[in-house]
């Protein structure tokens, strides 16, 4: 196996009983030490430590965050945020080839959580009023909030980027 | 303001593409792939399926796509699978899901959202069930409703059973059971391109706090930047799609005239 990849759809909560009852836990903690892993939506939640959906779940702990509800971060708009948002860069830090490809184009979010913080190195964001985490790489792990596979055009140069880059 | 999704929803009756009107007018207006591999190259930010009621039957075949006219059977899987398989953006589906195994089946085909509308009202613990499992934004409570004597009145059963309760206790019930959406669905605007009821529109954006997705009346792209300007989540169409020459460019074309904001591509 080359490389992991955990997508969503899913709630924090159900998602890690599921991967628990499965026995992936472990066996994902330990590919993150030798392979790219990219988590999706749920999927990228989970890299954290705790979450706040269904109970006060743990997650699989891989970054130093939580992933919580856009109000308590400060999100005034509609919740869920459903729709197309620019992807913007956190700061002027050089971006890895699969976050530089997309951003300043849209990709689809469709989400009431997000992670809370991210791993310093190279962080993507969203402005949905206030600015919340998009996607993160470190490491071999990577994960973005937003849905590539639905991102038409956008999704596939992430992909082909990220693919690229992990080879 | 945040880009205000602009929708397709294609209508399905026995496996084929439809257009109704009135919720009772059904007429077969293609394959349900050829109008979807259309949409996925335009900038649609949502296709969602919607499967009407079956009744009467017919049996015919395409040769073309291989597929037996009226039957969810194409090349050995299931339609869903196959829509799903091709569709690269955001997929939601509706229409006569019951169990949590009708869910269980939309969301392993790749389908990212469900709509509710008739199992809203009749077994409402079928939404917050699944908002529990797959998260809030994967269920979107359906509401369809006809204005009489200039109030709204709810349906469910495909627009046949009025529902008691106000349109804002309706509202309300779905957000307590955790839905992530609403689909504020105009039973008496369905293929009438009469325009958008922005006074519902209007009405229901100001009770809940959830994005909603307003379909039903958009006959033109100015009918659907009517409701846009009210910013709800999201403005929804199905005839449009089907009669009219890039009819995605020219409703973008709209929003941007009217300085609403558009999906930067």
């Amino acid at each position: 196996m080359a490389r992991v990849i955990l997508p969503g759809v899913g709630s924090f909560g159900a998602f890690m009983r599921a991967l628990t009852d499965n026995g992936f836990v472990d066996a994902l903690r330990a590919a993150t030490l030798t392979k790219p892993v990219l988590g999706i939506c749920v999927g990228h939640q989970v890299m954290a430590e705790l979450g706040t959906e269904g109970g006060t779940p743990d997650g699989l702990g891989l970054i130093n965050a939580r992933c919580v509800g856009l109000r308590a971060l400060g999100v005034a708009k509609r919740v869920p945020q459903i729709g197309w948002r620019v992807i913007e860069a956190r700061d002027s830090k050089e971006l890895p080839p699969f976050f530089s490809v997309i951003r300043g184009r849209s990709a689809f979010f469709c989400h009431s959580y997000a992670l809370d913080s991210a791993p310093q190195s190279s962080v993507v964001e969203v402005d949905y009023g206030v600015r919340v985490i998009a996607g993160f790489t470190s490491g071999n792990v990577t994960g973005v909030q937003f849905h590539p596979e639905k991102s038409q055009r956008v999704g596939q140069d992430f992909f082909a980027a990220w693919l690229r880059a992990t080879e | 303001m945040t880009a205000v999704r602009i929708l397709a929803a294609l209508l399905l009756k026995q496996a084929e593409l439809v257009r109704s009107s009135d919720f009772r007018v059904h007429r077969v207006v293609g394959d349900p792939f050829l109008q979807l591999d259309r949409l996925v190259e335009w900038p649609v930010d949502e296709i969602l399926y919607l499967e009407l009621p079956s009744s009467g039957s017919w049996v015919a075949s395409r040769l073309d796509t291989g597929r037996r006219m009226g039957s969810t059977e194409v090349r050995g899987s299931v339609l869903v699978d196959e829509v799903a398989r091709r569709c690269r953006v955001p997929l939601a589906w509706g229409g006569g899901i019951r169990s949590l195994a009708d869910a269980e089946r939309l969301f392993a085909a790749g389908v990212d959202k469900i709509v509710l509308t008739t199992a809203a009202a009749t077994q409402p613990e079928l939404v917050s069930v699944t908002a529990n499992r797959w998260g809030s934004q994967a269920v979107c409570v359906g509401i369809d409703y006809r204005l009489v004597d200039g109030l709204p009145v709810t349906y469910v059963d495909s627009g046949q059973t009025p529902v008691r309760g106000s349109l804002a206790e309706r509202i309300r019930h779905a957000e307590d059971l955790g839905a992530g959406e609403l689909l504020l669905h105009a039973i008496d605007r369905d293929g009438a391109a009469t325009g958008m009821d922005v006074s519902t529109i209007a009405e229901v954006l100001e009770i809940s706090s959830l994005p909603v997705i307003a379909l039903g009346g958009a006959g033109s792209p100015g009918d659907l930047a009517d409701a846009a300007q009210l910013n709800p989540g999201a403005v929804a169409a199905s005839n449009l799609w089907h009669f009219s020459e890039l009819v995605a460019e020219a409703v973008r074309r709209e929003f941007s005239r009217r300085s609403l904001e558009v999906r930067i591509l």
